[in-house]
């Protein structure tokens, strides 16, 4: 199977098209990452125009989460080259890459526990708005016009992601769904060009879940977002995304639109095991 | 303006306080006094890489050394120098600096000081990074007892005057207590308890986390290079034992019981560690139990990190009735406050 040829993975409607570099947000080349003598993502490619949404499922240590740990600078990469935005950034550090417009959340919720829920998403809103520390001291007029309209955009986007009612609480103190939330505002006070999502439903019962959808889609239109979204709720991925990858033992085994990859031999054997294909 | 009132109101309330302490108090406990003010300032200023950080630094008494030495080469009275000193180059020989600027030059060498040992040992988190900055205070101590011809080595400098007035290590502590407070309690401020909470998630937020944690332990060390300066001019010598273990464990005894991410807990944990060991001596000595106060305060301790380990304040503050900097930027209280400072 690994040595298959790569076209063949992709739909029919995908082979052969090049993505012109204008609208061209993140180019990923043979990225790999090995830990120790484990491969736990291999020969990596993506090609993400802006705006696309695209979907990454797998079964468990498929190294979805290694891949996201790899293209934030969390984890350096063994192999490969990532262009964002035109730019080489392979192994660059996860602060240059908020820097330059990628953000992310994680699968295990991290958000600063013992901040309020505002300060949580002040402290990425402030990446775009630093102030010498001087001022900070001094109290500056600039100084207090920008901490003022650091809490205006807090609040907006607070309200945003109906969190604006628990301002003020301490972040631990949430309910799980509303964490979630946060760390999508957080993610969102970044500005970014790219979204990285890791399992944002992981954990939410059906009514949440939904709402969380129609959340996605909307911060996807009105924040103009590419998002990549890792997820283990088919529904859920295959209503939402454009595009979907998926991965098993680090490597990509099939690429393309939902209706294709629901039907892709390789997807079906990955997930119910050898023969269940042939049923 | 209006929130400053009360503020302003707290600081004529200390001036008065002190003035009258000034006329009132015997020298004795006019000392403790003074000495109390300059554990404000080192407890104040632990608290930034400590308390808010996350990075526990056991090696403030190393920057208070750096600082204290400095301020005591540049205020030694010309005929000490003669005597003392013979051979220092002699543009220093034959400078005596004013207090307040020696005791600035004091903050700001230790602040350099801190620079390069904090690109070093700032690699480090957790228990490693204590044990490397033990190491930095074993080195100054060597220093300090080796370096003959400007700290004259285990004799140390005496003969400095007694510059360090209630006036001077009060004053410093309200501007400790300023600039902390200004830090902690802005988008700085926000940035050093999203590393202490999660370093990783920080960077991935935006959060330049190497340079903040720097930028405080920095801060840390001027502050901690003013408080040895006055502490200096209050003993009226130095001896590299005045900048001993014992007076970082004392600071972070008085961090750790006020609160660590607390500033006013800080103030508070100072307060009480310089005024009751006093008062449970004067208690022993009447009761001709010697011996008893320390027993006593070991036990409290044992039993404060039992029953109330993240110290008297945790990370909230003690608030005047208005606002004392800028506006609701602080962590609110929880009901339930897990104080681990570092998840590493």
């Amino acid at each position: 199977m690994a040595s298959e040829d790569k076209s063949d993975l992709r739909s029919p409607e995908d082979r052969g098209t090049t993505h012109s570099s204008a609208d061209e947000l993140l180019h990923v080349a043979g990225l790999g990452r090995k830990f120790g003598g484990l491969t736990a993502l291999a020969d990596y490619d993506v090609d993400l125009r802006s705006g696309e949404l695209l979907g990454i499922i797998g079964p468990n240590g498929a190294g979805k989460t290694t891949l996201f740990n790899v293209l934030t600078g969390l984890v350096p990469p063994s192999s490969g080259e990532v262009r964002f935005c035109g730019k080489d950034q392979t192994g660059a550090a996860p602060q240059r890459l908020a820097e330059v417009g990628m953000a992310r959340t994680f699968q295990n919720i991290r958000n600063f526990a013992s901040l309020s829920v505002i300060d949580n998403v002040k402290v990425a809103l402030q990446l775009h708005e630093s102030v010498p520390l001087w001022q900070t001291i001094v109290g500056t007029r600039r100084y207090r016009a920008d901490q003022a309209r650091i809490h205006d955009r807090a609040v907006d986007l607070l309200e945003l992601l109906q969190l604006d009612q628990a301002r003020d609480h301490r972040a631990d103190g949430l309910p799980y769904g509303a964490q979630r939330r946060l760390e999508i505002a957080c993610a969102l006070a970044l500005s970014p060009k790219l979204l990285l999502l890791d399992e944002p439903a992981a954990g939410m019962n059906p009514t949440e879940t939904l709402e969380l959808m129609h959340l996605i889609r909307r911060v996807h239109e009105e924040f103009k977002l590419t998002i990549m979204l890792i997820e283990h709720n088919v529904h859920f991925i295959m209503t939402i995304c454009h595009r979907i990858q998926v991965l098993n033992y680090g490597r990509v085994i099939a690429e393309g639109e939902p209706a294709y990859i629901r039907k892709h031999p390789a997807v079906i054997e990955a997930y119910l095991g050898h023969g269940a294909s042939d049923a | 303006m209006r929130r400053a009132i009360p503020v302003l109101a707290g600081l004529v309330l200390l001036v008065a306080l002190l003035a009258l302490a000034d006329m009132s108090l015997n020298s004795y406990y006019l000392r403790i006094l003074g000495l109390m003010g300059i554990y404000i300032v080192l407890t104040v200023s632990l608290n930034l890489p400590n308390g808010f950080t996350g990075d526990f630094s056991l090696g403030h008494a190393a920057f208070m050394a750096v600082g204290g030495y400095c301020a005591a080469v540049l205020t030694m009275p010309l005929v000490s120098k003669e005597l003392l000193l013979t051979e220092l180059p002699t543009w220093l020989q034959e400078t005596v600096v004013p207090f307040p600027i020696a005791t600035v030059a004091g903050g700001l060498l230790a602040a350099l000081v801190a620079l390069p040992v904090g690109l070093v040992v700032l690699r480090l988190r957790g228990h490693y990074l204590a044990v490397a900055t033990i190491g930095l205070l074993i080195v100054v101590q060597g220093i300090a007892t080796n370096w003959d011809s400007v700290t004259r080595g285990a004799r140390g400098l005496s003969g400095l005057q007694p510059h360090t007035t209630l006036w001077w290590s009060f004053g410093w502590a309200v501007v400790t207590i300023f600039v902390v407070w200004r830090m902690a309690y802005s988008p700085f401020g926000r940035a050093m308890v999203s590393i202490r909470d999660d370093p990783l998630a920080a960077a991935c937020r935006g959060v330049r986390v190497f340079r903040t944690r720097l930028v405080a332990f920095i801060v840390s060390a001027f502050f901690a290079g003013v408080g040895g300066s006055l502490l200096a001019h209050q003993i009226t010598a130095v001896t590299p034992s005045t900048y001993s273990f014992d007076v970082t464990f004392l600071v972070i005894i008085m961090l750790v019981v006020g609160g660590m991410g607390s500033v006013t807990g800080s103030v508070i944990g100072a307060v009480i560690m310089t005024v009751v060991p006093v008062l449970l001596r004067d208690l022993e000595r009447e009761l001709d139990m010697v011996g008893t106060a320390q027993l006593v305060i070991a036990g409290a301790l044992i039993a404060f990190m039992i029953f109330r380990r993240q110290g008297l304040m945790g990370t909230r503050e003690f608030r005047l009735a208005g606002r004392f900097g800028p506006k609701a930027s602080s962590p609110s209280p929880a009901p339930d406050q897990s104080q681990t400072p570092t998840s590493s």
